[in-house]
């Protein structure tokens, strides 16, 4: 009969303890930061690892959900009579939550895995050991190149996402149902608000970026060393990093006020 | 002279020729215990290889001396005067400048080439020229045998020169210790011969203390000052020829195991 | 791929990245990087329907400001505050009314410049006002309006 309670509180337990060791993980990381040398040098690999490389899955897929949102918000908008509102639906939709949020996922499974993987497979090679025998500290040299890398790249895709999808809302609206490419663009002009829309997606994307980037550089970092520690490492940051990124969404989205 | 009489009299007594000193180790993995109350000295710029079966600590051992674990209680003493298991994290930052390691797996980082994991130690801890730590490198690859391959990856090169390059790299900083995990392993007969050449001149030339984990018992008899024999728990310390004439029915039963 | 050519990649990725965030910021949200210096104005509705604040300001149907803050005055009349762009003269008689962009549109408020010379200063009142149509209202009127006439 307590079992199922045990269990609960047993999880529970090691619930807090999983997030007490992420908290004073993400601090060595911050202590890092703070701490020369900066490596500039693996900071722009690793942009290039996992920004660069992301850019075509995000532009793609930011191009064909426009194109379906353009779609879907034409036949929906037509219904009202108001298809020339189509660019600020399409445009809203993609700045406020499609944009950060589908661009978070994307990045979590593409480049998120990639980084755990990555990490974890210098655990099972030693690697990390080698490093702390020369006395340099493998949060410094390894995950602090890795997570900035993924804070700064992650705005950015959002941006390009949320592009490339008004301009797939933008073909479809011209080409496939005719309407009006400059009504398109002055609706989205006037609809979108740069400090509720804009800004909120900004943050978001921000936020995305720090939760992914804490979470696969954890992973990998505290990966068991063989190699179905690695493949869990890398599940495990694509499942909580996607569920952290639409817990996120819910509570920047409910506090963002202006 | 007073003043340097003294001084080279200081320097007799510090040259202790215990350079480590195991006393009473307990480690424990799970429910299986590894070591139980394990007593060994290292002697100083003498090449000693602990050997021992599959899961008898070898590593284990080799990675408490490099501070990478810590035993569940006892003492591991070095120069008699710096205690590892006490050390904290600066502490353990000043004792590995003076250590080296060789990993199994040679451990060189995947993303870049041999050149720049050879020059790694010098370019994060030395204030040196591009020109200077580059003829760093050069000399130690070459007092390894590895010339010409200085741009490749690791990944691109056979296994002996792995190791070799993991060699210079431990090398690099001139340290007093060097710690070798298991650096036969995956090698062919030939290749072994080498590295185990290549291990005797690097102790002749530069006399660093080294401690090899091996279980290969040819190399061990051919290479050792010093056999620790981990067994049941604890260790048997002596030379090659103490080793093989003693009587104790465990050693025994290594060696007729191990030896064809 | 060479350092250099890998340093170029990344280098067009992070400006690209700006450039649409850029574009989203500016052009589309319509950020700036005024202050908002110029002129505020008050105006004093009997109705002012759905008005929020930050609805745009127009002359002509060109943008001059945006609404800053909407309240009640002492007498219970809706006050609205307007924030003018810099350089717009408004004469004293200026009158403003509340409008409806579209049929389902937002609101926003409509200034009509007046014929006097003197201008208004920020913290003067716009005199001649005209509130929203709320269409409930209307649709009642037209309603009475036909039964009415079928007398």
């Amino acid at each position: 009969m307590s079992a199922p309670i045990q269990r609960l509180g047993n999880g529970t337990t090691r619930f807090v303890g999983h997030l007490g060791h992420v908290a004073s993980f993400a601090g060595q990381i911050g202590l890092a930061l703070a701490q020369p040398p900066l490596r500039p040098r693996r900071i722009l690999d690793e942009v290039y690892g996992i920004g660069v490389l992301s850019v075509s899955i995000v532009a793609l897929s930011g191009l064909v959900v426009g194109a379906v949102l353009g779609l879907q918000g034409h036949n929906t908008l037509v219904r009202f009579g108001a298809e020339d509102s189509l660019g600020a639906v399409v445009g809203l939709m993609l700045i406020r939550e499609l944009g950060p949020v589908l661009t978070g996922l994307l990045v979590t499974g593409r480049a998120g895995s990639a980084v755990a993987a990555e990490i974890g497979a210098m655990v099972v090679t030693e690697q990390l050991d080698g490093l702390r025998m020369m006395s340099v500290d493998p949060v410094d040299f390894v995950v602090k190149p890795k997570a900035l890398a993924m804070v700064i790249s992650m705005p950015l895709l959002a941006g390009l996402f949320t592009v490339t999808g008004i301009l797939g809302g933008f073909l479809i609206g011209v080409l496939v149902v005719g309407g009006d490419g400059g009504l398109y663009l002055t609706s989205l002009e006037s609809a979108v608000r740069f400090r509720e829309d804009v800004g909120g997606s900004l943050m978001k994307a921000f936020v995305f970026g720090l939760l992914v980037a804490l979470i696969s550089t954890w992973r990998g970092f505290t990966c068991r060393p063989n190699a179905a520690g690695v493949s869990a490492a890398t599940t495990s940051t694509v499942v909580i990093g996607s569920v952290a990124i639409l817990i996120f969404d819910y509570f920047i989205t409910a506090l963002w006020r202006f | 002279m007073e003043p340097s009489t003294l001084e080279h009299a200081s320097q007799e007594v510090a040259r202790d020729p215990v350079h480590i000193q195991v006393s009473d180790l307990y480690f424990g993995h799970g429910s299986r215990s590894v070591f139980e109350g394990l007593d060994a000295g290292i002697l100083r710029d003498k090449i000693t290889v602990v050997l021992g079966g599959s899961g008898a600590g070898k590593t284990t051992l080799l990675r408490m001396f490099g501070c990478l674990l810590q035993p569940d209680s006892g003492s591991i003493l070095v120069d008699g005067e710096t205690e590892l298991t006490q050390l904290r994290r600066a502490g353990v930052r000043e004792y590995r400048r003076r250590v080296g390691m060789m990993f199994q797996g040679g451990a060189l980082l995947d993303s870049m080439s041999v050149f720049e994991n050879a020059a790694l130690p010098l370019r994060e801890h030395a204030r040196l020229g591009e020109a200077e730590i580059e003829r760093e490198v050069e000399d130690v690859f070459a007092s390894v045998g590895l010339e010409g391959v200085e741009g490749l990856l690791p990944a691109e090169l056979s296994g002996g020169m792995r190791k070799r390059a993991a060699l210079a790299r431990a090398l690099i900083t001139a340290p007093e210790l060097l710690l070798c995990d298991e650096p036969f392993s995956g090698l062919d007969p030939a290749t072994v011969r080498l590295v185990e050449s290549l291990l005797l001149d690097v102790n002749r030339r530069l006399g660093v203390t080294m401690i090899i984990a091996s279980h290969h018992i040819a190399s061990t008899f051919r290479m050792a000052d010093r056999i620790v024999l981990l067994v049941e728990g604890g260790a048997v310390t002596g030379t090659p020829e103490e080793l093989r004439s003693q009587q104790d029915p465990r050693i025994h039963e290594f060696f007729a195991g191990e030896l064809r | 791929m060479t350092q250099s050519s890998r340093d170029l990649v990344v280098g067009i990725f992070v400006l690209a990245g700006l450039l649409s965030i850029a574009y989203l910021s500016v052009s589309v949200g319509g950020a700036s990087f005024r202050s908002s210096g110029g002129l505020e104005i008050v105006a004093l509705f009997d109705e002012v329907g759905s008005l929020k604040p930050r609805a745009p300001v127009v002359i002509g149907g060109v943008k001059v400001g945006r609404v800053k803050a909407i309240g009640l005055d002492r007498d219970l009349r809706a006050r609205v505050v307007l924030d003018v762009a810099e350089g717009v003269e408004l004469p004293i008689d200026t009158s403003a009314s509340i409008l409806t962009s579209g049929v389902l549109g937002d609101q926003y408020v409509a200034l009509e410049p007046g014929a006097e010379e003197s201008a208004l200063k920020s913290g003067d009142e716009i005199v001649y006002t005209q509130g929203a149509v709320v269409l409930e209202r209307l649709i009642g009127r037209v309603i009475q309006n036909l039964g009415a006439a079928s007398e």
